[in-house]
């Protein structure tokens, strides 16, 4: 059996890849003929995402079902029965991600049909397109002011709620067109700016340092006329309707459930919500009304690819702890290479990429020219298919006896890591193969690219003579991991990889479990927060395969990804534990707001945690103030809004006579949570938006703000002051930072980076092995925590189900002889692998060494080398090099430019 | 090299380029199909930080007509801090270059993943200004 995954989308194939790689059968249906979802469709996203297919494209353990569409599921958790396009499958449970599509019932008023008004996908590709001058697509004249308009088709009558994604994908755009064309003018119509953690401060650039005009006005109507389109929208300073002449206009438009989640839902028995989005709830974000089927991506709400692949891992994981694992997993097998010898016998490998390469090389005539060239034993021209290749590759190393594979075809970022691995299981060394680019960097960019193609060709023969073995070690994982942080993150991680049968050291630095949330009655929906709580922990505590340590703290973590060693002490602890992942949970903390609005003077102003703490909704007049908190190495959470707003929300409830103020600069009421912004207004909370030029003001029992709407001063005598506080990095991140080698950002731990710049492993770290999840990634709402937390465990999972792994190949190596000690190396290592160690000097004695005289100092290269090969171009001796990039590799392809 | 030069002047430039950053830049390039002129011949590195001078000095002094480098945007190495040693030694290398009369035929940028575009127009411009600075005087010299 095995586990479905519903939809091919970017979430699809993560959660796909997740289960696969931990030896579970899967089942990826998809109703297009092609993978990618939503994101191939953006020539940038689709290369990012690429390498992803290409590996779904390739994993053994992954049935594809291309154009294929689930037709009815019975059976129940453990033993589902599908039929997909009339054929069988049964599997234990199913992932759905089936995600989103555009609103697409743009409104006539916008001017939607002038060829100058355009939805923001199809300008993203006018941009991409664009070379030279962007120019308006009616009359080809140059754009000189550009307008974009928010919450098109969101926040309305059709679709009330917010797409979340829209702000961030708008700014990412404004960004990448100020950039290019700076002269152009860019207004920016929009309700509130939501955009979260790193986009905030990318918006706050595109104020400062762009010259984007943000005008916050929901723009009534857009007149194309005489070759301009006329703007009307509303002009807050001078209080009128104004109207702004502009060249062309972008849609921010919003997202809907994808078109097929109807028929989905009914078919599956999925419950949908009311705004036609899979029901999840915010203590169990990953999970639908039916058990054993998990719901992740877009499908479950509007969000960013970020949030949508973090659920997708989580996901996964949830449907693997029901399902049997049953496939073995890839690279795990027994291998025993070939002897190379000295004499390098070089096989050329061309593929014809399905024809894409034949269309500017002549692939025959460079085949011809590449077989005479000296050490070349075989040319393989005749395949068009990366399988075919990799088949002629095999065989090459088998019965053509070469020991040197040059492979032409696409990108090494796509297939490179798929051809060594073929490479290996046929029994040559994996890094005795040179891969040229003849697709993306020939083929496709030049109109004649033979001579090219030879070119490269012939580069990569000189290089592949001098390519070498390496010899790579392989070390058992150690099967249990430590969770640093018993908040709601930390717990749910623990629990997550207990589930799935692994180990677990939780560790805490307090003397309780619960982090954050032991702190509030309630959660930010007003739900009582106690009994969630209460059960996470218990299930903790009770669970055999978790080990809890209190007051507790880890020191001295050595070794690498599936072997790491640290130090524990703590109640009554003090032991030595081995370890193959970790996951950090460090949570977050408030901001103390001392001096804000005389807080800490005036008993009356009150910070929102501890009003919510307080857990007293009766005040007469209530203010409550947003966006007030503005400091160096703070970070606005993600659930401000919504906590404040449901919090006056219960006020007005409670006492429908009382006066609810709420000041602020942006409601981020994100997604679903609209409609409690949407709520409160109808209920009569009173909104008063500021701007942060001129702050609201607290003095002898008055506040007095400037209300921008009534473009006038107000003041309110209120009962209690309620203040929104940002939030701050845990203490302890600071030190995990420096032991675990993570990079932070303003005291937050940062993801793994990934070119082009998306977000596709969100609880990835640059140290494998390590996983980042909730507050301590970005203060966000506990379903987000819940659902980061799963990911994290998931992605902590895939590698513990691994029996071993193997040292990184491509590492610096000393060569000790030449080595001066000088340490240049060891200064520069940007992750201190490197240390300098006293050797004993052999004496030579005709090539023998016999005695020793002395010592020497000499570098070595510790575990933590991640082949950035920094120090072998510094080493002013040449003892250092970066194996498969050494010196005479390099030089090899120079000669023969 | 070291063949002769017949009709219109094709120089021949190496670049050198970050796995992460600028080689998918170029990858980009290609998947958006836009065109650029063939003189260029990339050698992938993982980190700019690999960025030997020594590999440039070599490609002109075996008389290439142009050389670059190109990497990720300062603050955003894939190795943390790799380009910037990259940064550093190219200014320090470049005195070098000077003295060679070499200095204008080395051209360093910083091209992001997302950047195929600019990948695209910077060896057109790249191309162009080599070809008016003309061949190399070293070409088909043996130092």
């Amino acid at each position: 059996m095995g586990i479905a995954v519903i939809g091919g989308g970017v979430a699809g194939i993560t959660a796909a890849l997740d289960l696969a790689d931990s030896g579970y059968k899967v089942h990826l249906i998809e109703k297009n003929a092609e993978l990618g979802g939503k994101m191939a469709e953006l020539a940038e996203c689709q290369m990012g995402l690429s390498p992803y297919i290409a590996r779904v494209n390739n994993h053994p353990n992954i049935e594809l079902m291309l154009s294929s569409e689930l037709e009815s599921l019975s059976g129940s958790a453990g033993n589902f029965k599908l039929k997909v396009s009339d054929k069988g499958v049964d599997v234990e449970s199913v992932v759905l991600a089936p995600g989103y599509d555009v609103y697409d019932e743009i409104a006539k008023s916008y001017g939607f049909g002038s060829p100058d008004v355009v939805p923001s996908l199809d300008f993203e590709g006018m941009l991409k397109g664009a070379s030279g001058e962007l120019v308006r697509p009616s009359d080809g004249k140059p754009v000189k002011r550009i307008g974009f308009i928010k919450c098109v088709g969101s926040r309305c009558v059709e679709n009330k709620i917010c797409s979340t994604a829209c702000c961030a994908y708008t700014a990412k755009e404004i960004w990448e067109l100020k950039e290019r064309y700076p002269d152009i003018d860019v207004y920016v119509f929009y309700m509130d700016v939501r955009v979260f953690g790193r986009d905030e401060e990318l918006v706050a650039d595109l104020k400062d340092k762009y010259g984007v005009h943000y005008i916050r006005s929901r723009t009534p109507e857009v007149i194309p006329e005489k070759g301009v389109l006329a703007v009307k929208y509303e002009n807050l300073e001078k209080g009128l309707l104004d109207t702004l002449e502009l060249d062309m206009v972008v849609l921010a438009v919003g997202l809907l459930p994808a078109k097929t989640l109807g028929t989905l839902a009914e078919v599956t028995g999925v419950k949908t919500d009311e705004y036609g989005y899979i029901e999840t709830s915010i203590t169990n974000p990953l999970e639908t009304n039916v058990p054993g089927v998990f719901a992740c991506g877009a499908a479950t709400a509007p969000m960013k690819v970020r949030e949508s692949v973090g659920m997708a891992n989580g996901a996964a994981l949830k449907a693997a702890i029901l399902s049997e694992r049953t496939e073995p997993i890839p690279g795990q097998e027994d291998r025993k290479y070939i002897e190379t010898g000295e004499e390098p016998k070089i096989g050329v490998f061309i593929c014809g990429c399905e024809g894409e390469v034949g269309q500017t090389v002549d692939i025959a005539a460079v085949a011809e020219r590449v077989k005479v060239l000296k050490s070349v034993e075989l040319v393989n021209s005749d395949t068009n298919t990366m399988q075919d290749t990799i088949a002629a590759v095999e065989r090459g190393i088998v019965d053509g006896g070469v020991n040197r594979i040059v492979f032409a075809g696409c990108s090494p970022r796509e297939y490179e890591d798929i051809v060594r691995d073929a490479c290996a299981s046929a029994g040559l060394n994996p890094y005795l193969l040179e891969f040229v680019n003849i697709r993306e960097q020939c083929a496709w960019a030049h109109d004649k690219a033979t001579d090219v193609a030879y070119g490269m060709l012939r580069m990569a023969v000189e290089r592949a003579k001098y390519l070498e073995d390496i010899q790579v070690e392989r070390y058992p994982v150690i099967p249990k991991a430590l969770v640093i942080g018993g908040g709601v993150s930390g717990m749910t991680a623990a629990l997550g990889i207990a589930d799935a049968g692994y180990e677990v050291y939780l560790v805490e630095k307090s003397a309780e479990l619960g982090g954050g949330l032991g702190k509030f009655p309630e959660l930010p929906n007003g739900e009582q927060a106690s009994e969630p709580l209460k059960e996470l922990v218990d299930k903790v505590t009770s669970n055999e395969r978790i080990t809890v340590y209190t007051n507790a703290k880890e020191e001295d973590v050595r070794g690498r990804a599936g072997s790491f060693k640290a130090h524990i002490t703590g109640d009554g602890v003090d032991e030595e534990i081995g370890f193959g992942a970790c996951v950090i949970a460090t949570g977050a903390r408030e901001y103390v707001p001392e001096g804000y609005l005389d807080y800490g003077k005036d008993n009356k102003v009150t910070t929102l945690s501890e009003f919510r703490k307080a857990g007293e909704y009766n005040a007469g007049t209530i203010a409550f103030v947003q966006d007030m908190v503005q400091t160096e190495g703070v970070i606005n959470s993600k659930s401000t809004s919504v906590e404040l707003i449901s919090s006056a929300l219960k006020v007005k409830e409670q006492n429908q006579d009382s006066n609810v103020f709420v000041l602020y600069q942006d409601i981020k009421t994100y997604g679903k949570w609209e409609a409690i912004y949407k709520d409160a207004r109808e209920k009569g909370v009173i909104f008063l938006r500021y701007d942060s030029k001129k702050v609201p003001e607290f003095s002898s029992g008055i506040l007095s703000v400037f209300d921008v709407i009534l473009n006038d001063d107000v003041q309110i005598k209120p009962d209690q002051v309620v203040l929104s506080t940002p939030m701050m990095p845990a203490e302890e991140n600071e030190r995990l930072s420096s032991m675990f080698k993570l990079p932070l950002r303003n005291g937050f731990f940062m993801e793994a980076q990934e070119r082009p710049k998306m977000v596709l492993t969100p609880v990835d770290t640059v140290n494998e092995g390590v996983f980042i999840c909730g507050s301590a990634v970005y203060p966000a709402m506990i379903d987000e925590c819940i659902a980061m937390s799963t990911a994290a465990a998931s992605r902590a999972c895939v590698l513990l189900a691994k029996n071993f792994l193997e040292t990184p190949a491509v590492t610096a190596v000393v060569d000790e002889q030449i080595c001066s000690g000088c340490g240049v190396c060891v200064d520069m290592c940007p992750v201190e692998a490197l240390e300098l160690s006293e050797e004993p000097v052999p004496v030579v004695t005709f090539g023998v060494a016999t005695v020793t005289s002395g010592t020497k100092k000499v570098a070595k290269v510790g575990d933590g080398c991640i082949g950035c090969g920094c120090c072998a171009s510094y080493c002013p001796s040449g003892a250092m090099s970066l194996k498969n990039f050494k010196d005479k590799q390099v030089y090899a392809q120079l000669d023969y430019v | 090299m070291g063949e002769e030069i017949e009709g219109d002047f094709e120089p021949k430039i190496v670049g050198f380029t970050c796995n992460w950053c600028t080689y998918a830049a170029a990858d980009l390039a290609g998947t958006s199909r836009k065109k650029y002129p063939p003189n260029s011949r990339i050698i992938r590195l993982m980190c700019s930080g690999r960025l030997d001078p020594m590999f440039v000095l070599k490609v002109l002094l075996n008389g290439a007509d142009g050389a670059f480098f190109s990497g990720c945007h300062p603050g955003e190495c894939h190795y943390i801090k790799g380009n910037f040693f990259a940064r550093r030694r190219i200014a320090a290398f470049r005195t070098i270059l000077k003295q060679f009369g070499l200095d204008s035929r080395f051209k360093s940028y910083w091209i992001s993943a997302s950047e195929g575009e600019k990948f695209a127009n910077t060896m057109k411009t790249l191309t162009e200004d080599i070809k008016e600075q003309g061949p190399s005087p070293l070409r088909g010299k043996i130092l």
